[in-house]
Parts: structure tokens; sequence; C-alpha cells
């Protein structure tokens, strides 16, 4: 086991529950997604397991040993990307690489070779002598979460490493995240709030919401639990409230929710709702009506009311 | 580690021409107009003068490289970054202030060097007073880190270490001569750590010991006490 949380208790200004009986594992070589709206616990739970903060109660083992934070010889087999771009702008890509690798103590020709191989997994080895300040968004990213694997890490924690970042970076990011899973046996925790990213490189997820876990297990089995559910959305031209409080009302309709102009409808397996759906919005002048396949969002929804993005509830 | 520190520091090209370009600019400026205004002025004591004005001034700008690096390494979102690597937080912390003092302290050799080769300047007791300058270097740096502790953000920290280096400076007189009372006079030898240092400065180098130790003492009394300030307030910072 490389990381291992029981019944962990994090309270912030002795009062706000930030991780409630909190359990959580992460085996060798596998990939976990973290899954969670902004402010679930996500980053708290990554600063327990790194030790950068102190549980109330519970246990935090990592490497099969208790966490207190002060292990430096733990701390050498972790490589944490934090969520905010943490390189030094006004040295070189080279220079950032040089130093965080000295930090984690390579030196010589092992850390030369190692630079060389992460700029090639990163793809900024054309202009690894340029300032990060001259990079994209995306770059810069991709130096944060290089400056994090020159160590070759057992245990790598990537916190929300894709935020604000453009599809094509961040699709290069997913390939190798599990490319290097796959290759070097690391185990890798990923947060995110981005569904579609946890639902593709996960080995196992965790659902977090307000500091507990709400589901666990694969994607294939937490989208299992759920299936049951017709999930049906509507656009409509002219959408309205009253129409909303009147698909809720509707046999077999399990939840309703207005999201600008589409209606999304939870309904039970088999029953016959669409028609009347229909007919309560014909009025409205139906745009579109799509049956969809269920999703983690879909999972987040059916088991807290929330939308993973913006909390949204009905 | 430390190789790292001094190539961040060195990269700061534009606030090495200041720290370093900006005091020998003004003293050639200064030392013009009083040549100007006086063509039989003793250039070397003016020199000497004017440059010690600058470096007690400058030593506290000098600070500004100590506390924007403890305040990136320590109050920005590097501080996770840094915290998980495998190495004592603590290091962090003292290696940003060693380089900032010694920046500060290439920018009083440079000081010097300037008014020494340029102006002929003689400075009796060169190693006492070198020495007594670096004391001064060392307490402004731990003031000032002091400050980037308590106040957390750099840019209110410059702003107190501006007004601290301006303020003690023109207090003391230093910039245009004040009213002969008995507070100013109090003032110029006791208001601040800038005036203990020339205080002291000015007893090594007219052999009066009793002033040079004094200014000293005050300098290291303060020092301590700032120092003791430092380490039981960094202790949260670097836990």
């Amino acid at each position: 086991m490389i990381v291992k949380l029981k019944d962990v208790i994090k309270r912030y200004q002795g009062e706000l529950l930030a991780l409630d009986y909190f359990d959580f594992e992460v085996q060798k070589g596998e990939v976990v997604g973290l899954l969670g709206p902004n402010g679930a616990g996500k980053t708290t739970a990554i600063n327990a397991i790194v030790g950068l903060h102190d549980v109330d109660s519970g246990e935090v083992e990592i490497f099969g040993k208790r966490q207190n934070g002060s292990n430096l010889e733990v701390r050498r087999r972790i490589g944490l990307v934090t969520q905010d771009v943490t390189v030094y702008e006004h040295l070189s890509a080279y220079e950032n690489l040089l130093f965080f690798g000295k930090l984690y103590g390579l030196r010589g020709e092992t850390l030369k070779r190692r630079v060389d191989e992460v700029a090639e997994l990163i793809g900024l080895k054309n202009r690894l002598h340029e300032a990060p300040k001259k990079y994209s968004g995306g770059m810069k990213r991709r130096l944060n979460i290089g400056c994090a694997l020159l160590h070759q890490p057992e245990l790598i924690i990537m916190d929300e490493p894709t935020v604000g970042i453009d599809p094509q970076s961040r699709n290069y990011i997913l390939e190798f995240v599990k490319e290097l899973a796959k290759s070097q046996d690391t185990a890798i925790i990923y947060t995110s709030h981005y569904i579609e990213e946890v639902q593709a490189i996960s080995d196992r997820v965790y659902i977090i919401d307000q500091g507990h876990i709400i589901a666990k297990g694969t994607v294939e089995e937490l989208i299992d639990k759920i299936k049951g559910d017709q999930r049906i959305t509507i656009d409509v031209q002219s959408p309205n409230e009253e129409a909303l409080d009147e698909i809720a009302d509707l046999a077999d309709v399990k939840e309703a929710r207005l999201d600008a102009n589409t209606y999304h409808v939870v309904a039970h397996a088999g029953a016959p709702v669409l028609d009347a759906l229909l007919a309560k919005l014909a009025p409205l002048r139906i745009m579109n009506v799509q049956n969809h396949q269920a999703n983690l969002e879909d999972v987040f929804l059916t088991l807290t009311g929330k939308t993973l993005r913006d909390g949204g509830a009905r | 580690m430390l190789r790292f520190y001094f190539l961040r520091v060195i990269k700061d090209y534009l606030g090495h021409i200041i720290l370093l370009g900006l005091p020998t600019l003004l003293i050639f400026i200064n030392m013009q107009i009083q040549m100007n205004v006086d063509p039989d002025v003793d250039k070397g004591g003016a020199a000497l003068y004017v440059g010690f004005v600058f470096i007690l001034m400058f030593q506290a700008f000098g600070a500004a490289y100590t506390f924007e690096g403890i305040e990136q390494d320590f109050f920005t979102p590097f501080k996770d970054r840094l915290r998980a690597a495998p190495v004592r937080p603590v290091w962090f912390l003292i290696t940003n202030m060693v380089y900032g003092m010694l920046i500060s302290f290439l920018q009083l050799l440079v000081v010097l060097t300037f008014v020494v080769l340029m102006y002929d300047a003689t400075i009796s007791n060169w190693g006492v007073v070198v020495a007594v300058l670096f004391m001064g270097v060392m307490f402004t740096h731990t003031f000032a880190s002091l400050l980037i502790v308590l106040l957390k953000k750099a840019n209110k920290a410059q702003t107190f270490i501006t007004l601290y280096a301006i303020g003690g400076t023109m207090i003391a007189g230093m910039f245009f001569p004040l009213p002969e009372n008995a507070l100013t006079e109090f003032l110029s030898r006791y208001s601040s750590p800038i005036t203990w240092q020339w205080i002291s400065i000015e007893g090594f180098m007219a052999n009066d010991y009793s002033d040079a130790f004094l200014g000293l003492s005050l300098l290291l009394a303060a020092f301590a006490i700032v120092m003791v300030l430092f380490v039981r307030l960094s202790k949260r910072v670097v836990a």
C-alpha cells in the first residue's frame, strides 16, 4: 500500500470540517482520481498525505509509515504538482528543472540525464532555455509537472494540474499521465473537478463532497450504481420555472433542473415519462431531445443533488 | 541549493543596476554639485560622507532582496512545493537572508571603492569601519526578515523599510542640516540603528573609541533583540 488514510478528521480554525472520517487508499501503479467540486476537501486530503498539514484525528500512512510531516526520506519519494504554477518565472525552464532536481538530491550526470528525459516527456526540449514567463499557460503547466517528475517519485500527486489551459495542452498532459503510470509503475493521485479527465485516466475514483467520500470504485462500478435511471435533456426556446415545477411533479421523475435553455430530467428506468415530458414542454417550443449515457457527473448529481461545477441543485 | 539562490538573485539585473549603480551615480552627481559650488571642497572627505549616507540608506533598500525571496518562498503557493521537498524549510529562510546580506555587503564595498578611487577618500581604520557596516547590514536584513514574517506582504514591508531608511537618515540630519538644539543632537546620535552605525563609524575613523563602541554596542543589542524576535516568530513560518 502506497497511501492509506483511515477515519481522518481535519478542521480549520477548529470549526470548519474539511475532512470528515475520510478513508482513502492508493496501491502501487494505479491512478486514483479524487473528484469533487471546489472546496470539497481535495487539497486538504493531499496536504494530509504529503504532510503539509496535521490532521485532528485518524491515521495517515504513506509507504507503510505514519506521516508526521518531518520524514525527509518519505518526502523524497513523493512528487507534488501544485494547483498553482510554482516555477521561477525569470529563470529558464532548464534552470527550474535543475533546481528542483537538486532539491530532491539529484547531482551530476544523473541530474543532466533526468532533465533531458523530463524535458522530452513534457514536450519542452526545444524551448528549454527560455524563461517560463514567455511560455503559454499550457507550457507552464507542463513545466510545473516536469519539476515534480525529475526524481522519479514512487507517488505523484497532481492537484488540479490542468486548470486554466487549452484543450490541446490538457490532452497532452492526460496522455503523458497515462503513459507515466503505465511505463514506470508509479502511483498517481489526480484531483480535478473536470469529470472527463478523471473518467479518462483513473483506475479508481473517489468522489468527495464537503469532506466526505460519497462514493468510490472504478468508473464502471460508479456508473453502475445509477444505471437504472433515465437521463433526458430537452432544449427549449422559451424556458420557465413553472414548467420545471410541473415536470418535477410528474410520476417517475426523480430529479429535474433547468440550466439556461435546457431541462435536465432523471427518471426511473423504463418509466414511460418521455411522452409526458414532451407534452409539458411542447408550448415552450422544443428544439432538441437527448437520452444520454450516464457519467461521473450523473453519479455526483444523483448522490449529492448538486452539479460538480456550480453546485446548483434541485 | 545555495548556488541556485545566488542564481536567482543575480538574475535580477535591474535590481543590481539600481542597488550597485544608483548610489555611485548619486554620489557622482552630488560631488559635481559640491565642487561647482565650492571648488576648494575637501573632495575625499565630502565624497566619503555622502558615500556613508547612501550606504546606510541603500542597505535598507537592499533588504528588498531578502523579503521578496522570503515572501515568494513562504507566503505564496511556492510554500507547499518547497515544504513538500526533502529539505528543512529553515534553509530556504537562511539562504534568502544570507544572499540578501551578501548583495548589500557587495554594495557597500562598491561604494567605498568608488569614493576611494574616484575622489581619493581616506578611510581610517577601514577594516573596522567595513565590519561595523556589515554588522549594520546584518541588522537591517534581519529586521527586514522580521517585517516580512509579521506583515506577510513584501510591498507592505517595502513601505515600512523605505520609511525607516529615508526617515532614519533625515531625522539624523544626514541629508540637510537640522536646527542645533538638544533634541536634534539627541536624534542625530541615538534615533535609530542608522545613527548608531554612523556614530560608531565616525568614532573608529577619529579614534574616538567611546563613541565607536557606544554605537557598536547599541547596534549589537538591537541586532540581538531583532534576531531573538525573528527566530521566535519565524518558527510558525517554517513549521
